[in-house]
This record gives C-alpha cells, structure tokens and sequence, in this order.
C-alpha cells in the first residue's frame, strides 16, 4: 500500500482536496486551525490491485513544528520517508508556500505540487508560469481545483528528481554551514530560501493587484464598535429565526410527515400484530415519542448548523479573533479561543478537539474547560420545548439569555483560572488573515451535510437504545414487573432517594431528576425521558403536557428556568468527556466535571430563589456565594505558598 | 524605528528582529518576517494592542508586543 501524504500551509485547501479525493466529507471551513488531526482513507481504483492510503494533515508553514497539531504533521512526514507528498500552495500565498516545498526538495522527498486557488489568484490579475516552476524544481505541478479534482492512477505516479537549481540551493546552505563551522543557523538557511523563492516569483509569477486576505470592508468591519453591536444582532437573528421564525414550521411538517409515513403505519400494523400493552406502548412511548420527540427538532438544528456554516465559511472568525483579542487577554485568553466557542454552538465534543491549535498547554486547558459552557445545538430542543411552554411569545428573550448566561459563565471561570491554577504563559498571537468571501453553497453544504449526519446517526443509535432502556427502567418495578407507571418504576425509586439535594433549586420531581441523569449520555435524552414519563408520542402534546401540574413532569416559571440554567450548565455528555481525558487528562477533566456541577447548581439556586423568594433573599445569596469563592481562593494561595516554602531547612525550595 | 511605530498603509522593510524567543523568532521568520522582508501596516485594533499586517503575499495579525522587536525602516 502506498501512503500519500496531503500537506501545505494551513487553509490551503487540503480538507477539501482529502474530501475530493476520497468521497469523504470531513470538516471544512475559511480558517487556520480546522484541522487539528490527520485523518485517512484508503481509496482503489477499477481492476487495479494497488491500494493508496490519502492521509490528510493538519497545516504546516515549515518542518519546525510550533504547536501540537504541526507535531502531527511533522512527526509523519519525518517517519515515514518513502510516503509520497501531494503538496498544495495555495496560489494567492505562492511565495510563502514555497518555503515548505523547497524545504521538503531538500530533504528528498518524492513531492507533487498542486495549485489550488488558481481562478480566484487570475482574476485579480496574478499568474504562475507552472513550465518554468516544473523546470526549477524538478516534480510534477498541476492547477487544481480542490473541490473536484479527478483522480486516476497515473495522479499518483510521480517521481521527483534533483534539478540544478535545488543542487545550487543545497550547496550554498551546506557552504555557509561550512564558514560557521557548524550546522547553518536556522535563520540563515530561511533567509536563504527566501532569497531563491523571490528570484523564482520574479521569473515566472504576476503579484495578484489585491491584499489577498484584506478588503475594503475590512476598513469598517475591524472597528469594535461596529463589529461587536452587528455581531451580537446578528446572533440574535440566528437564534430567532432558528426558534421562532422558519424553524418551528419546519418543524412541524417534519414530524407531521415522520408520523403520517413511520408512526401511523408502523402502530396500525402492531395494533392487528399484537394486543401486547407492553410491546404497544414500548413503540408508541418508548421508540416513537421518545425518538420523534429528539428528531423533530432535526430541521431547527440543521439550520443552526447551516449559519454556523457560513460564519465559518465567510473569513469573519479571523476578524472576530482580532478584534475581541485585546479584551480577551485581560482574562486569560487569546483570539484563537473564539473558533473554538463558535464551534461549541454546534457540539462541544468536536468544540474541544479544536483546542489543538492553542501554542500552550494552559491556553489549550482552559479553552477545552469552558468549551462545554457554550449551548450546543444538543440543548437546543430543551431550550425550545420548555421555554416555550413556559414564557410562550417571549421565550426569545429566554433563549438569548441562556446563550449569554454561558458565555458570561465562560468569562467569569477564565478570570478565575488566570489567576489560580492556570495563568496564562505569555501566549503570542499570530494568525492569519483569510480572505472574507461568500461561501460557497457547496461548502456551506459539506459542513450542514457531516453535522447533521452526526445528529441523525446519534438519534438512531445512541438515544435509540437508551430510549428503550430508559422506557423499560421507568415502566417497570424492582420486581421487573411491567406496572406502565412512571411513579412505581426502578428509575424513579432511585431518583425519590436523591431528590433532596435538588429541593433547593426546585428540581426535586423524580422524573425530572431522571431526566438530568440521562441527560449524561446525551442532551437530547432528556427531551426523550420527558416524552417517555408524560406518555406522550408527539411534540404538541408533549409541550403541552410540561405546564400541566397533573403530568409526571411539568414546570412553572420557577422551576423551568432553574432547570434551563442547570441543563445548560451541568456535564455536556458522555462524549466531551471521552474527549477531553483524551485531550487534558483525567485529573483536569474531574476538575471540569466537578466546576460544571458546582456551578450549575450554585447559578440555577441563586436564579431559583431570585424568582421565588424576591432580590433580597437573592443578594444574600450572592454574597454568600463571592465570599465561598474568595475563601477558596485565599486557600489556594495559602496552599500553594506553603507548598513553594515550607519553612523548613532541608527540603530544595527552602535551602 | 519598531514596527509597533510604524504609520498605517506606509510600505516599510523588516531590518531585524530581536526577538529572544527563538521558537517564536523562528516562526515570523517561517511566515515572511525576515529581515529586506516588505512589510505594511494595514489595521490596528480598538485597543491598539494587536496590528494587521501584510507581509509578502498574506495578512497576519500579531501582538504590538511582539511587533516592538521587529525593526523597520520606510521604504
């Protein structure tokens, strides 16, 4: 088998030629860090035995890795050294890009350069003379498109060999290690690159006449005082239209046409299968009301996806992340940290994993640590389902404020960190500039088409099976009896035991508490657990039914809010955890399991007791809260100077 | 005179960069910011602590800390 590797400089387009290549549709977005893992595929051609492993890496500027996803890369490309390298420039960053071409000449390797790019660079009046290039460098080159690129076997027959010039290249690099003494200096040797680079862009490239990466509309959008009030409208808009304007009418139709062609066929055949009211009400509870109730918000949560799409698509991250960097270093942060928040709007699991591409450890913590804080389009359905039963017209007001709630929670805990266990390390920010464009449908398409495949696979596997677990858990006794009563089941005992350390926060309806145990697996549980307790198969009937005080599971005001604020903030699901063991370590995951809870509680207490006792009662609350967080604080430090000096006239800090 | 200093949309070339983080050297290096390197200021940000620049074909944006051990001259 052979391995080809794809690499190039971040936001070339190697995702994109990875997806051509392999029929595959991994993530793809307008900024530099989307890929923070290599990923691979192996493909074949017709009525050919040899097999090709696509294998694509995250982006790298040089063989000199500066943060962990370009160990990745680089760590690859230096073991295995007979792999070939599809090299992709792209176009509008010719000179740039060649830095790593030439550097990979040099060491050998058996490369295939790909331009990609290439009409968008010609339009604003550049040009690449690619006979002269192959000339000069000695490998293939073609222009591509890296969205459809056809592929045959002779795509992968390429061989490199040494041309004059990179004989020339290698031979001043070695003299001028010779002059030293020592191996060239690093800096010498790109100084020396770059000096070969400009004079072949002289010979055979046209500079495009535009700033590739800067537009007129950059000259207003990159003022805060503009950017900040359009973008929060502009949320604001996306939530609306996702919750009130276009999403319930799809909605509606959606589920309309899932029972019309699933549920009512499917009941109808089992009524004259079987009279069974286990098997019956297992379907119509269990699998239809618990699975439709989740599924039903799939067009809502598609539309989540398809502005996050565009937003990801469009260059406005990399703006974002300027414009909001200053202020986010006073906390902690740097601007890096916005793509991943973004992110965390649509699932806080593949949110983390962008993490990545922070330049240190603690940065990387702390962004993967509040990522599960944003509302991921999992909450979604909650969101929806109890603040419209609860507030009606103005449950916009509701959801916006839920969002805000955990983006200000975010803040808070990143100021916390910054000055307890994980001060920031001076962490430089250099990112760079993406041309702003419209993205295209195709694209926008690609990022809605993988995420709503993630959704639809986990309806039908993972809350498929619980769903059926959890109907059997709350309709049967301890005795395994089917009693087809919520209050007499397994799941409710269990919850009646633990009840009471919900009482404070209003949560302390069993079902409810189940409901949140669930809702550990996975968000949309608990929408299926509230379906499954209110024997409810529709999501009328269900929304219906939350404001009903003779329902299993009902809630007013109070108690519907408390519940938002804790849903938002408590544990994301069993998913962010694996990740981020994976990614952070078990000790520092504990710590954000342990902070998420905490914090969940305390918030959806004080904001409880806001609503039912009056302000008073809930500045009081507040006090007590600032005073048991400064007392943890001053421990901490107390801890932490006593640990540095002991006072002791042996050990190595106090000699 | 530094970088930092520098007027916006005044083409400018980089003489030196006297950064003692040699990883972080390494990489402006990498990216364009080596010394006969072109380089212009396009924007700054509200709280004048991050600048836009463009050097050889693309826009990054970094640090005013960082742009202060970079040494230009007006071209």
């Amino acid at each position: 088998m052979c391995k080809v590797y794809i690499v190039g400089n971040p936001n070339s387009g190697k995702t994109t030629l990875f997806n051509s290549l392999t029929k595959s549709d991994e993530h793809v977005g307008n900024w530099h860090g989307v890929t923070v893992d290599k990923k691979s595929k192996i493909i074949k051609f017709k009525n050919q035995e040899k097999e090709y492993e696509i294998i694509d890496l995250p982006g790298i500027y040089s063989l000199n890795a500066f943060s962990y996803e370009e160990n990745i890369s680089v760590d690859e490309i230096k073991t295995n050294k007979d792999a070939k390298i599809l090299y992709l420039i792209d176009a509008n960053n010719f000179k740039r890009s060649l830095l790593l071409a030439l550097d990979l000449l040099l060491q050998n390797k058996n490369i295939k350069i790909l331009i990609n790019n290439y009409k968008y660079f010609q339009k604003n009046g550049g040009n690449i003379d690619v006979d002269y290039l192959k000339k000069i460098l000695g490998c293939d080159i073609e222009i591509v498109d890296a969205r459809k690129v056809k592929i045959n076997q002779e795509f992968f027959n390429f061989t490199t060999r040494e041309t004059a010039f990179i004989k020339t290249l290698k031979n001043e690099i070695d003299e001028n290690g010779e002059k030293n003494q020592e191996c060239l200096d690093k800096y010498e040797k790109i100084e020396i690159l770059y000096k070969y680079i400009l004079k072949i862009s002289n010979n055979c490239t046209k500079t495009a006449n535009k700033i590739y990466g800067y537009s007129k509309y950059d000259n207003t959008i990159l003022k805060l005082s503009v950017f900040l009030p359009v973008f929060i409208l502009t949320m604001f808009l996306i939530i609306y239209t996702t919750f009130f304007l276009i999403g319930p009418k799809i909605s509606e139709m959606f589920v309309y046409l899932l029972q019309i062609f699933f549920q009512k066929p499917v009941m109808a055949i089992l009524n004259l299968a079987t009279k069974s009211k286990f098997v019956l009400a297992l379907f119509e509870e269990g699998i239809f009301g618990a699975c439709f109730s989740v599924l039903g918000f799939l067009p809502q949560i598609c539309l989540m996806y398809l502005f996050l799409s565009i937003l990801e698509n469009s260059g406005i991250i990399s703006r974002m992340a300027f414009l909001l960097d200053d202020l986010l270093q006073k906390i902690g942060l740097n601007g890096k940290i916005v793509y991943t928040m973004l992110m965390g709007f649509g699932c806080s699991t593949s949110a983390s994993l962008t993490a990545k591409n922070m330049a240190d450890k603690n940065s990387q913590i702390k962004a993967s640590l509040l990522t599960p804080f944003m509302s991921c389009s999992a909450k979604l359905p909650i969101y929806t389902m109890i603040a419209t039963a609860i507030c009606g017209v103005n449950s916009i007001w509701l959801i916006f404020g839920l969002y805000i709630l955990g983006i200000v929670v975010a803040i808070i805990l990143a100021t916390i960190f910054e000055k307890t266990i994980l001060p920031s390390k001076n962490s430089q920010f250099v990112i760079e500039f993406p041309p702003l464009k419209y993205p295209t449908i195709f694209n926008v398409w690609l990022s809605m088409k993988s995420s709503c495949k993630q959704f639809i696979v986990k309806v039908f596997g993972i809350i498929f099976g619980i769903s059926i677990l959890l109907w059997i858990l709350t309709n049967v006794n301890i005795k395994f009896e089917y009693v087809g009563d919520s209050s007499k089941s397994i799941l409710y005992s269990f919850s009646s035991i633990i009840s009471w350390i919900f009482k404070p926060i209003g949560l302390d309806n069993p079902n409810i508490i189940c409901a949140l145990l669930i809702g550990l697996v996975a968000k949309e549980l608990i929408l299926s657990s509230f379906a499954i307790s209110n024997k409810v198969a529709n999501l009328e009937l269900l929304s219906t039914s939350l404001t009903v005080a003779s329902s299993a599971v009902y809630f007013n005001f109070a108690t519907g809010v408390s519940f938002l604020v804790f849903t938002l903030l408590y544990f994301p699901c069993v998913s962010n955890f694996g990740v981020l063991v994976k990614e952070v370590g078990l000790k520092y995951t504990m710590f954000g399991v342990s902070l998420q809870l905490i914090s969940a509680y305390m918030i959806s207490y004080l904001i409880y007791t806001l609503i039912t006792k009056g302000v008073v009662q809930a500045l009081i609350l507040l006090v007590i809260i600032l005073l048991i967080i400064l007392s943890v604080k001053i421990i901490y430090q107390k801890i932490k100077s006593k640990k540095m000096f002991c006072n002791c006239s042996t050990c190595n800090k106090c000699k | 005179m530094l970088l930092s200093n520098c007027k916006k949309n005044k083409n400018c070339k980089i003489i030196a960069i006297n950064l003692n983080d040699s990883k972080l050297k390494l990489r402006l290096y990498e990216i364009g910011f080596f010394p006969s390197s072109k380089i212009k200021v396009l924007a700054i940000s509200c709280l004048k602590k991050t600048l836009l620049v463009q050097v050889l074909d693309s826009c990054f944006a970094i640090k005013k800390n960082m742009a202060e051990f970079i040494e230009v001259e007006y071209v």
